[in-house]
C-alpha cells in the first residue's frame, strides 16, 4: 500500500520525494546565473570604467591647458543627474584645441551623478583663466582629460563581481563534477580528494587505521605529573566569565545612555516618564547581568583549576585505567562528583539553520564526595579506577554525527553556582587484530 | 519493456562480521539486453541514520562503464570481496545509527538507475538507550 505523503518528516534516502535530477538542474541554473551575472558585471566594469582610465594612463600625454569656461551638464536621460564640464584650451603641434572635457568617461557620454553639490564642488576646484595640467590622446589630439589615474571606486567595482564569479563558478563546477554520479562515487571522490589520492587507482579504499574514530594524538600531547597524560579540558570555564563580562559591558553602556537621557529630561523640568520607566528596566537588566558576571568571577577564582590525569590513552572497551583528579581553589563544596559519560551528538539542517542535538546514552558515577573543604595549597585529590564497559561503542566522529565520551567533573560550591568541567576521552574498538589496509 | 534488476547476496548468511573479517558476496543481474546496462558500481560502505544529516563513507568501490570501454557481462554473476576495517562498528544508537551495506547500482539509459543493497553488521555493539540526565542536588 502506498505510504501517505507527509510534509513534516525528514525525507532522506528512499523517503525522498523530489527528483534529484531536477534539484541538480535547478542548482546549476542558480549557480550558472550567478556566474553569468558576475562575468557580465565584470566585463561591463572593464569596458566602461577600467579601460577608459587605463587608456589615459598608458597612452595620453601631458600638457598644460587654460580653463576657459565651466558648467554643470545635465544628463539628457535624467535631468536630476549632473556632471562637471570644463572648457579648456591647449596646444599640440602648433595647433590650438578648445574642447569641453573632464575625465575619461566624459567623451563617452557618461560620468553623470545624482549628487549635484559634490559635482559643483569638483567644478569649484577649477578657476576660469587658470592653467592646469591636462592629458591628450596623441592619435586624436582633440580628446583630452583633466583627471589622470584611476578613481578609487574603479577597484571597488572590479572586486564587486568576484563573489558572484567564485560562488557561481565553484557551485556550477561542483554540480558539473558530481552530475549523474551516485552518492557512493561522490563519496569516493571526496575521500580521495581529502587524502590527495586523486591519481591513485584504488579499489580497496585506503583510509586511516581507525576510520571515523577521532585521533588520540590531540589528547596525549600533555604529560601528567602523577599519571602519563593530563587530559585537556573541553571548554575553558573562563569563556563563560568573559562572555558574561562582555554582555554586562554592552548592557551597561546602553543603560548609561538611556539613564542619561532620562535624567536630562528631569533636569530640564520636562520629565519623560516613558523614557524614565524604560531606563529603569535597563537598570534592572544591567544589575542582573552584573550579578551573573560577579558570580562567574567568584566561581572561577574560588573554584580553581580542575586537573584530570590518566595512565593511558586511547582507551579500549573492557579496559581498566588509573585516574587522578585534582580540584584546586579555596571553597567549601556541598558536593563534588566525577562521572563517565557518553553522548550522541547529531547536527542537522532545519531550513537555513544548523542545529545540534545531544542525547546522553551512558552515565556512570566514578566518585562523589559531600561537604568537602578545599583550601589554598591543599587541593582536593583523588585516585580512582576508570572501567570502560566491555560493550561500549567506540568514539565516532563525522561531519554531522558523533559518539562522544568524556569525563565530567561536577561540583556545587556553597553560595555559588555549580561548575561543570568536561574532559574528552577517545575509546577505540576492541583490539582484536588490527587491520592495516 | 522489462526493467533490469540486480540482487546482492552475501556469502555469510548470518550477515555478522568482525573488524578484519573478509566480506564476500555476489550480485546477479536480470536483464534481457546487455546494452541496457551503461555502467555498474559495486560498493561496500557505511552511512549514518538518525537525527543528524547523513554521513557516508565508502570502504570498497569499483565501477565498470560501457562508455569507458569496460565489458559488463550481465549474464554471469559477479563477485566482490574486501577485508573490513577496524571501524566504525555497526551501532544502533538513539539519535545516531551506523549501518553497513554492500550496494550494487546499475546505470540504465536515460539517466535511470536500479540499486540493491545487502545489509550486514560489523561488531557486536548492543543497542543504546537514552539515559536521563540526573538531577543534581
Amino acid at each position: 500500500m502506498a505510504r501517505p505523503f507527509r510534509f513534516w518528516v525528514k525525507k532522506r534516502r528512499n523517503r525522498q520525494t523530489g527528483s534529484p535530477q531536477l534539484a541538480a538542474l535547478s542548482q546549476s541554473v542558480f549557480f550558472g546565473a550567478l556566474f553569468v551575472v558576475g562575468i557580465a558585471f565584470l566585463i561591463a566594469v572593464i569596458i566602461f570604467q577600467f579601460l577608459p582610465e587605463w587608456q589615459v594612463i598608458s597612452k595620453y600625454e601631458r600638457t598644460t591647458c587654460e580653463v576657459v569656461d565651466k558648467r554643470l551638464d545635465a544628463d539628457p536621460a535624467d535631468a536630476s543627474r549632473h556632471r562637471p564640464a570644463v572648457q579648456i584650451e591647449y596646444e599640440v603641434d602648433d595647433h590650438r584645441y578648445r574642447i569641453w572635457t573632464y575625465d575619461a568617461r566624459y567623451h563617452r557620454g557618461r560620468g553623470f551623478d545624482s549628487g549635484t553639490e559634490s559635482q559643483q564642488q569638483v567644478l569649484d576646484e577649477f578657476v576660469v583663466g587658470g592653467n592646469y595640467a591636462c592629458w591628450y590622446d596623441p592619435l586624436h589630439p582633440d580628446q583630452a582629460v583633466l583627471i589622470y589615474g584611476f578613481h578609487w571606486y574603479t577597484w571597488v567595482l572590479l572586486l564587486l563581481p568576484l563573489p558572484f564569479i567564485v560562488i557561481g563558478g565553484s557551485g556550477a563546477g561542483y554540480i558539473g563534477i558530481t552530475w549523474g554520479k551516485s552518492a557512493e562515487r561522490r563519496a569516493v571522490l571526496v575521500q580521495r580528494a581529502s587524502h590527495l589520492e586523486l591519481f591513485e587507482p584504488s579499489n580497496d579504499y585506503k583510509d586511516d587505521e581507525y576510520p571515523a574514530v577521532p585521533k588520540a594524538t590531540d589528547l596525549t600531547n600533555s604529560p601528567g605529573v602523577r599519571l602519563k597524560y593530563r587530559l585537556p579540558i573541553e571548554r575553558s570555564p573562563m569563556w563563560r566569565m568573559i562572555i558574561a563580562g562582555v554582555v554586562f559591558l554592552v548592557v551597561m553602556t546602553i543603560t548609561v545612555l538611556f539613564v542619561n537621557m532620562a535624567v536630562q529630561t528631569h533636569v530640564a523640568n520636562d520629565p519623560d516618564w516613558l523614557l524614565t520607566v524604560f531606563a529603569g528596566s535597563w537598570l534592572i537588566v544591567s544589575a542582573a547581568t552584573l550579578v551573573y558576571f560577579l558570580r562567574q568571577v567568584v566561581a572561577n577564582t574560588r573554584a580553581g583549576m580542575t586537573i584530570v590525569e590518566i595512565e593511558d590513552h586511547p582507551l579500549y572497551p573492557g579496559g581498566e585505567y588509573e585516574l587522578f583528579v585534582s580540584q584546586t581553589g579555596r571553597l567549601r563544596l556541598r558536593w563534588v562528583e566525577m562521572s563517565l559519560c557518553c553522548e550522541e551528538i547529531a547536527t542537522f539542517k532545519q531550513g537555513t539553520n544548523t542545529r545540534t542535538t545531544r542525547k546522553r546514552v551512558y552515565w556512570e558515577q566514578l566518585l562523589r564526595q559531600e561537604d568537602v573543604q578545599v583550601r589554598q595549597n591543599v587541593p582536593l585529590e583523588a585516585e580512582l579506577k576508570l572501567g570502560i564497559p566491555a560493550e561500549a561503542m567506540h568514539s565516532f566522529k563525522t561531519m554531522h554525527n558523533e559518539v562522544h565520551w568524556q569525563l565530567v567533573v561536577h561540583g556545587k560550591p556553597k553560595g555559588m553556582p555549580a561548575f561543570k568541567r568536561q574532559f574528552p576521552i577517545h575509546i577505540y574498538p576492541t583490539p582484536r587484530e588490527r587491520v592495516v589496509l | 519493456m522489462i526493467q533490469p534488476r540486480v540482487v546482492v547476496h552475501l556469502d555469510n548468511t548470518r550477515r555478522e562480521y568482525e573488524p578484519g573479517d573478509t566480506l564476500t558476496g555476489e550480485y546477479r543481474i536480470d536483464v534481457v539486453n546487455r546494452w541496457d546496462i551503461r555502467a555498474m558500481e559495486v560498493s561496500v560502505l557505511w552511512y549514518t541514520e538518525g537525527k543528524g544529516d547523513e554521513d557516508l563513507q565508502v570502504h570498497y568501490f569499483y565501477r565498470l562503464s560501457a562508455d569507458d570501454g569496460d565489458y559488463i557481462n550481465p549474464f554471469r554473476p559477479g563477485r566482490f570481496s574486501t577485508r573490513l576495517p577496524n571501524s566504525p562498528l555497526s551501532y544502533e544508537g538513539v539519535i545516531v545509527k551506523i549501518r553497513w551495506c554492500a550496494r550494487v547500482r546499475l546505470f540504465l539509459p536515460q539517466g535511470k538507475d536500479v540499486v540493491d543493497e545487502a545489509y550486514f553488521r560489523v561488531g557486536q555493539i548492543p543497542a543504546a538507550r537514552a539515559v536521563l540526565p540526573r538531577t543534581d542536588s
